[in-house]
């Protein structure tokens, strides 16, 4: 186990995976996505007519719009909730590991799990949900039978699976040395200044990190619940997301390589909104951070 | 600028007692060192002065006001920490001027402020820096520059030297005095090193276990230490402490001895220790003295440290290094009773009286 060999050895099991289970299909995808292919026929290479097509199709338009809306609200909600936690949860103090672990464990059960759950809290009879609002007078809502309503349940269960955002931005303020706190307070600095100037600057560079990543997880992690909760309705499309879309022409509608120019297309939106991000960023960071 | 007094402050984090009755008057306009050994309590002591932690019992008063339910910020103190405590993301300029932008100063009187305390440290030339891009001691004067650039009452100084390399220690040591004089401002400074103590301080106060074990001018606590933890803890090296027996109207300490006279009489009732300090010890020539065994020469520059033997006692004497002696000669020496010290061998207390 030494010099190259002992580090061939050790990468060895990752690179097999990451060659099988990313650049393989990854390449094939690429190739798909130029092809007409039904698992029946042989492929057959159509040049850039599914990317014609894509243009052309209402629901994949309607698709790319509601997975951009969810991005747009779910990504700066997550992020500032997991900072929210982060902030909270950073101190030692009576009961802090099980606060921790309850904002860290809806992250860990299995999606499916996950979205039964959430099948039985929004159940507009008798789902916790509408009993709970129903408390406050009259706001009970038809979650998965109207719109927005629906929309609006897939962003609050994405609210909730925030623990790895979480850890992240606690560890990141536990980081920061408690003197610049002390200082602060003998500088006769008010809690948010000491926020504004201390707390979010130092951690600037940890949730522009956190905020990347979410957007590129945004657009793929309303698969299960819009697939199991919502079942992309209510009609028409109303949680129809990018990757609902690849799901059903592919394994549904047998439309392997249409599917795979789709996810090509919201492979190049998701680069290309997280460069937009960066470039904001960029010029921004000074702004934000002083 | 006011003085600062801490009256019979208690302070325990768990079982560790940090303070027990610590009481302290820091004059108007002094610098007073706080001296100990690491766990003293010393830092507490200035935190609780800066309000970053309460004491359990007892008052703290600024300017003559009980500060106790007094928040840090309204204290109008400044704190140098240990670590500096720059922010990382925030340039010179910024650093210095934290504390006036938190407490909106305005834009014309911070930068004025800023300016004038970056020129009092000298560090004008690196206002648009970050602190990553200082070197230790640049860092050191930024944060001095940012405690003056307030105008507190007071100075808290917890160990702001101690990150420095020893050259740059005693340059900033200079400069700090010198700033002191310039300003008259109270100052109060902790620090574990005598020789910061014995150089800086208008008045040094020993600290031991929570309490004050003396306070005093750096000559006072060095010539008439109250107590023998005091008289051990000040000087390099450390005074020697040997058992005393009195035997035909004599005392005998080591291979010394001296007449009893005056006050020495009433108490060599109790068991007692002589103190002297190695640089008292002098070597004798011919028959006078006392004959001791070199047994370990260690040569430090200027001086040297000799380690001897006599009567199962072991001594250090501290000679010139050109003093030609090695390992295994016999040597002579004197000491003269003014330059020793009688300790209650019991209370440890000094039986020298007060001068």
């Amino acid at each position: 186990m030494r010099g190259r060999g002992g580090l061939a050895l050790m990468l060895g099991p990752y690179a097999v995976g990451l060659l099988a289970l990313v650049v393989i299909p990854a390449a094939v995808t690429f190739v798909l996505a130029f092809t007409q292919y039904d698992l029946i026929r042989p492929a057959e290479l159509v040049g850039v007519a599914n990317f014609t097509e894509l243009m052309r199709d209402d629901v994949f338009w309607i698709a790319l719009r509601n997975s951009l809306v969810f991005a747009a609200v779910a990504v700066p909600l997550r992020v500032l909730g997991a900072l929210g936690l982060g902030l909270l949860l950073h101190n030692r103090f009576r009961g802090v590991g099980a606060y921790r672990t309850s904002a860290y464990l809806p992250t860990v059960v299995p999606d499916m799990a996950y979205a039964l759950l959430w099948l039985w809290i929004l159940n507009p009879l008798y789902g916790p949900m509408n009993l709970f609002l129903g408390l406050f007078g009259d706001f009970e809502q038809r979650w998965l039978t109207s719109g927005s309503a629906a929309q609006a349940a897939v962003i609050i269960m994405s609210l909730f699976q925030i623990g790895e955002g979480f850890l992240v931005a606690m560890a990141t303020r536990q980081e920061i040395p408690g003197e610049l706190y002390e200082l602060a307070r003998v500088e006769g600095a008010k809690p948010w200044h000491v926020f504004r100037r201390v707390t979010l600057p130092m951690m600037a560079p940890t949730l522009v990190l956190l905020l990347f990543r979410d957007t590129i997880f945004s657009f793929q992690a309303n698969f299960v619940p819009a697939l199991v909760v919502t079942g992309g309705g209510p009609p028409p499309y109303a949680t129809t997301y990018l990757p609902l879309f690849v799901y059903r022409n592919a394994f549904e509608y047998l439309r392997y390589g249409y599917a795979a120019a789709a996810t090509l297309t919201m492979f190049l939106v998701t680069a290309v909104i997280v460069y937009v991000q960066y470039r904001l960023v960029k010029r921004w960071r000074h702004a934000l951070i002083v | 600028m006011s003085g600062l007094a801490f009256e019979g402050v208690h302070k325990r984090y768990g079982g560790v007692v940090a303070l027990a009755g610590f009481d302290l008057v820091v004059r108007e306009g002094e610098l007073l060192v706080l001296l100990g050994p690491s766990g003293c309590g010393k830092t507490t002591a200035l935190r609780i002065a800066a309000g970053l932690e309460s004491a359990d019992e007892g008052r703290v008063l600024i300017g003559g006001n009980d500060v106790g339910r007094v928040a840090p910020a309204k204290r109008n103190v400044s704190m140098v920490f240990q670590s500096y405590a720059l922010f990382p993301h925030l340039t010179v300029e910024e650093n210095i001027g934290f504390g006036l932008r938190a407490r909106r100063a305005g834009r014309m009187e911070t930068a004025r402020r800023v300016r004038e305390a970056a020129a009092l440290v000298r560090c004008e030339d690196v206002l648009d820096r970050k602190p990553f891009q200082l070197s230790g001691g640049q860092r050191q004067r930024v944060a001095l520059a940012r405690a003056l650039a307030r105008h507190p009452d007071a100075f808290l100084l917890d160990e702001p030297l101690s990150n420095l390399d020893a050259r740059l220690r005693v340059e900033t040591r200079v400069e700090l005095e010198s700033l002191h004089r310039r300003l008259g401002a109270t100052m109060v400074y902790v620090t574990h090193d005598q020789v910061e103590a014995l150089t800086m301080g208008d008045r040094v106060a020993v600290m031991r276990d929570g309490r004050v074990e003396q306070v005093g001018t750096p000559e006072d606590v060095y010539r008439r230490p109250a107590n023998r933890f005091v008289a051990g803890f000040i000087g390099s090296p450390a005074m020697n402490v040997l058992p005393v027996s009195v035997k035909a109207e004599r005392l005998h300490a080591g291979p010394f001895s001296f007449s009893l006279r005056g006050p020495d009489e009433a108490n060599a009732k109790r068991p007692l220790d002589l103190g002297v300090r190695p640089e008292h010890l002098a070597m004798a020539s011919g028959s006078s003295g006392a004959a001791v065994t070199v047994s370990l020469v260690e040569n430090a520059g200027p001086d040297a440290y000799l380690y001897v033997e006599a009567d199962e006692q072991r001594l250090v004497v501290r000679v010139d290094s050109s003093t030609r002696v090695k390992a295994g000669d016999e040597i002579r020496l004197a000491v003269r009773r003014a330059n020793t010290h009688l300790f209650d061998a019991e209370t440890g207390e000094s039986l020298e009286g007060t001068p």
